[in-house]
């Protein structure tokens, strides 16, 4: 690295000093001391210790796992037709599908619960045909709906950008020498598509395992993912207990995105193509 | 030639960079309010500033436990806060807070002896707060899908009878108020037994419950009927009369309890005089009034209550008739450990 390129990723290492490395050295602190400065493991090993949390952590990873598996069906067909589609045609399509991001997150929010509600648009949908209607808002579903609707772009994103660089001719060869659809698939487009799919996970896996304000909103307050709980400690002061869990979370986050990391490195990315 | 215009570049940048710093300067003189949510009419913060040149820079929180994280962890520093009697309490018992000086708030005179009696609770010799709203806590609920008789006893929401259209409180004090009025318990009480068994029946009518909300999430849950019954404090029901017709507020067998909201002065506050000033401004009829009609709770100020129309008196939603009144409890500090069991148990019927 040149001087020069020291130089100008100055700002950017003046942010991540601030504002990442910081935090977390501050929640590393809080996480290991008790409220008179001293040393220990009580805030980890009690974080772990309480059946609450280990609930709040089963429920989470199964919210998480959930949201991940629906993105990931969701968004692969989607991919694959995306690339069949025209040049100008397809920026539409994209476009349409990263359009939510533009709109505000409680906006969106609102939106869904609106939706969802025992009087909302859905019901009233049914109500008109003549099905009985249907309680999601401020449920677990709910909650795994919002998780769905706001991460989705984060998992089609990176899945169309891996199929679409497939090489055509790849795929022809694979016929050529006899492999039927399903095999060019299971054998050589979707290992093809990999590290997409992979950093879909990490993209969609990592903040739904941190969500709180989803769950706040959508879940009615009945359902208390990790977070909620993390959040719960630090509004009420309690920075050691919050910090001791944050870190186990930590823990899960990185063992995940350590998980994923090699699995894109043995996969795919450096075995056919760049 | 280029390298002058670059010069003349940098000069316009840093004349309107000191511009910019100057303006803020010179406006100076500010006070540092934190305060509930949208407390307060925000067209009163620019008379004050029009009046005495001293601009109102406030900061909100939703909930008591977390207004007091914040303002004991120092990051911001308040010369007047909003808070509710029991964590006024709390910070009374800390010696966090400053004795004002009435001299400067002679506007004081205005709030009712009713109110003034009812701080004793919190602030026995009246030193430390300037009352800003009280208010009680009730069931807004929908005439045409609920029994009102159903309601004359809060066990009601205890039952099936209306499952899955409940609203609670997503405050740990108010859910728990409920249920130890329902099992004859003291609200105040500190018995870890008593309070178990609380929880245990929160924790059980927790499947019946639609939502725990607070406010006005918890009032539009009603309006728009998705909800018929949600646990609230007596003005948020008032205002959501304004939007449905068909709802209704009642106290059952008139047991609540009666809340205050006062403003006071923390001992760090670096313009005292400033928030005299403004707690005088806020007791002044005019302004009370204003207040009160941009927030439709019992007002204290009792310029303003003698000013009303008999109708808006009336209206229990937001005047509790006089037996409610005089045998409304009141929430007290209930020390370090019972708020650390309180918050282990609402964290286990929340999970």
């Amino acid at each position: 690295m040149t001087k020069k390129s020291v130089w100008l990723s100055g700002p950017y290492l003046a942010w991540i000093v601030g504002f990442i490395v910081l935090p977390l050295l501050t929640i590393l602190y809080y996480g290991l001391t008790d409220t008179e400065g001293g040393l220990t493991l009580g805030n980890v090993i009690g974080a772990v210790a309480d059946p609450l949390n280990i609930k709040a952590l089963g429920l989470t990873l199964l919210l998480a796992t959930l949201a991940t598996v629906i993105c990931l069906g969701l968004a692969y067909p989607l991919a694959l037709c995306l690339t069949k589609l025209k040049m100008k045609k397809k920026s539409f399509f994209i476009f349409l599908f990263i359009l939510p991001m533009w709109m505000n997150f409680m906006l969106q929010m609102v939106a869904i619960n609106t939706i969802l509600e025992d009087n909302g648009v859905i019901n009233a949908v049914l109500t008109f045909i003549g099905l009985p209607k249907l309680h999601i808002a401020n449920t677990f579903g709910a909650v795994l709906i919002g998780m769905v609707y706001d991460y989705f772009p984060f998992m089609l994103l990176p899945v169309y950008n891996a199929v679409s660089r497939i090489d055509g001719d790849l795929i022809n060869a694979s016929k050529d020498l006899g492999a039927n659809s399903f095999k060019t698939f299971l054998y050589v487009s979707f290992p093809l598509s990999l590290p997409g799919v992979i950093s879909g996970i990490t993209m969609v896996f990592i903040p739904a395992v941190s969500d709180f304000a989803i769950a706040q909103m959508l879940g009615g307050g009945k359902i208390q993912l990790i977070g909620n709980i993390v959040e719960m400690n630090f509004t009420k002061g309690q920075y050691h207990t919050g910090s001791g869990l944050a870190l186990i979370l930590m823990a899960f986050v990185m063992l995940s995105s350590l998980l994923t990391k090699d699995g894109a490195e043995n996969e795919g990315g450096g075995m056919i193509v760049s | 030639m280029k390298k002058i215009a670059s010069l003349l570049l940098a000069l316009a940048l840093i004349l309107t960079a000191s511009v910019v710093l100057l303006s803020s300067c010179s406006s100076g003189e500010k006070l540092y309010l934190f305060n509930y949510g949208d407390y307060i009419d925000p067209e009163v913060y620019d008379m004050f500033e029009e009046e005495y040149g001293i601009k109102v820079v406030y900061d909100e929180y939703a909930a008591p436990e977390s207004m007091y994280a914040k303002f004991v962890s120092g990051t911001a520093e308040y010369d007047l806060i909003c808070a509710s009697d029991y964590m006024l309490e709390k910070l009374i018992f800390e010696d966090r807070l400053q004795k004002i000086n009435f001299g400067n708030v002679e506007n004081f005179k205005n709030i009712s002896e009713a109110q003034k009696n009812a701080s004793k609770s919190f602030d026995p010799n009246g030193e430390y707060t300037v009352p800003h709203f009280w208010g009680t806590l009730g069931i807004l609920y929908n005439t045409e899908t609920v029994d009102a008789e159903d309601l004359k006893d809060w066990s009601i929401l205890f039952d099936d009878k209306y499952a899955g259209r409940i609203v609670m409180p997503d405050s740990e004090r108010d859910a728990f108020f409920v249920a130890l009025t329902v099992l004859g318990y003291d609200v105040n009480t500190k018995d870890e037994a008593q309070l178990r068994e609380a929880a245990a029946l929160l924790k059980a009518q927790k499947d019946n419950v639609q939502a725990y909300l607070l406010d006005e999430t918890a009032r539009t849950k009603v309006e728009t009927g998705n909800a018929d019954i949600a646990v609230i404090y007596n003005g948020e029901a008032y205002l959501a009369f304004e939007n449905n017709e068909n709802l209704d507020f009642i106290i059952p067998e008139d047991k609540t309890y009666m809340w205050l909201d006062s403003f006071a002065i923390p001992k760090n506050a670096v313009h005292s005089d400033y928030a005299e000033l403004f707690l005088n401004f806020l007791c002044r009829e005019d302004i009370a009034a204003m207040n009160f009609e941009y927030i439709y709770y019992s007002t204290p100020n009792q310029a303003v209550i003698d000013g009303l129309d008999a109708e808006v008196l009336a209206e229990e939603a937001i005047f509790p008739k006089p037996e409610v009144q005089n045998t409304a409890a009141v929430l007290k500090y209930l020390g370090a450990e019972t708020e650390a069991l309180y918050s282990t148990l609402w964290k286990d019927i929340k999970s």
